[in-house]
This record gives C-alpha cells, structure tokens and sequence, in this order.
C-alpha cells in the first residue's frame, strides 16, 4: 500500500468517524485539535486504525505523534 | 482459558476486588477471568437499591456491568499483589437493555476486553439472564490517575 493509498484511507475513516471536514485534514495540522479529541477518543482511534489496517496500536505510539503527518508516517511504519 | 481454580462468591474477597461499599455492590460472584475476559454474577435481593417494585431498574444494570469490569482490574492487580487503583466509567454507548431481571433472579454479566490504550479500558459487556442476552452495551472505563 502506497503513501497516497494509506492518506486517503486514513482521512476517509477520520472524516467518517470523527465528523471532520476534508479540509481541516492537512498534514500540519495537529492531529489533537484537528479531531478535538479528548484523552477518551484517543481508544476509538486505535479501534479504527485496527479495523482499517489491521494494525495494533499501544499508548507508546503515541508520544511524539503532534500532527496529522506524524500521524500518517506512524501508520505507514506500521505497515512496513 | 479459566485462571479460577473456582468461582470466587466469598463476600469478604469480592470487597477486597472492588473499591465500591455498600449499599452500592452490584455483584457477587467472580466466575471467570483470563487475561481479556471476565465473568461476574450477581444474585437480586429485595434490599437492592435500585430494585423498585421487585424489579432490578436500568442504573443497575449499568452499575453490575461497570463492576464486572472493575471486578477485571481489581481481580488482575490481587492476583499481582498490588492495590487495584479506583476507576469509574467514562463513556457508554450502544446500550441496548431487552428486559429487566426481578428479585431473587441472578444475572451473569461478560466484558470482553476490546482495547486498553493510555489508561482507558474500551469493554464490551453482555448480561444474560437464565441464557437470554438482556443488556450489551460498550463502556470506556478509566483508571484513576494518582495526583
């Protein structure tokens, strides 16, 4: 799966399950505010990454995680 | 696989699992536990507080399946020897409740451990009375953090 692919399935599922616009998904956005999440959503994140890439994030992955770019590189590392 | 030897009903170890005190105790019977599941009991006696005219209310049910899973935390930390921290529920939702037990009644809830991730628990629980499904709803629970 290439970078592109695994962008625009990650915003599909975030615009889908997060209720957030397209055009508040750039890449400098910090992925925090861009979704308003609170430290409850951050699970639901998880489910959905799992549900979508099959892929099993823990709390750890998380810490250096600021913007939607860390974000997209974290997955794109995991599927590697 | 079952970690039990058997299943705990002792009173006096059931309160050592759970930080809640009566009269706010909503179950009584740890039944089955491994590292993603648990099973708890609990037997509907007349002095409940949330019975209300011989029936087990809503609250209830949503409290007994809550501390099904703090029954899972607490039961993991007494088997480690370590104090089980406080938790309480932070979010709920799908909840579908089909039908309300009665007193004397005994219900068995399940919650299957879906995901931990920085301190909060997403379960999924289901209660069943005499074999029948009668509540499923998914809980985010989170453990208290020290100050």
């Amino acid at each position: 799966m290439n970078k592109e692919v695994i962008i625009e399935k990650i915003n599909d599922f975030l615009i889908d399950e997060f209720e957030v616009e397209a055009e508040d998904l750039s890449p400098e956005a910090n992925l925090k505010e861009a979704l308003e999440l609170d430290s409850l959503d951050f699970v639901d994140l998880v489910v959905a990454v799992e549900a979508n890439f099959g892929v099993k994030l823990v709390g750890e992955d998380f810490i250096n995680i600021l913007t939607l770019q860390d974000f997209y590189d974290l997955i794109e590392n995991k599927l590697s | 696989m079952n970690l039990l030897k058997a299943p705990i009903t002792d009173q006096n170890i059931i309160l050592k699992l759970i930080p809640q005190r009566p009269p706010i105790v909503m179950v009584d019977a740890l039944l089955y536990f491994d590292d993603t599941k648990v099973v708890s009991g609990l037997t509907i006696t007349n002095d409940n507080m949330f019975v209300d005219n011989g029936i087990f209310t809503e609250p209830g049910l949503i409290e007994h399946m809550a501390q099904t899973v703090a029954l899972y935390t607490g039961y993991h930390f007494y088997i480690q020897n370590i104090p089980a921290p406080e938790g309480y529920i932070g979010a709920i939702k799908g909840v579908t409740i089909n039908k309300l037990p009665e007193i004397h009644q005994q219900i068995e809830t399940e919650v299957e451990i879906l995901h931990e991730v920085l301190g909060v628990t997403l379960v999924k629980g289901t209660t069943k009375l005499n074999g029948e499904t009668i509540v499923t709803a998914q809980m985010k629970t989170v453990l208290k953090q020290d100050a």
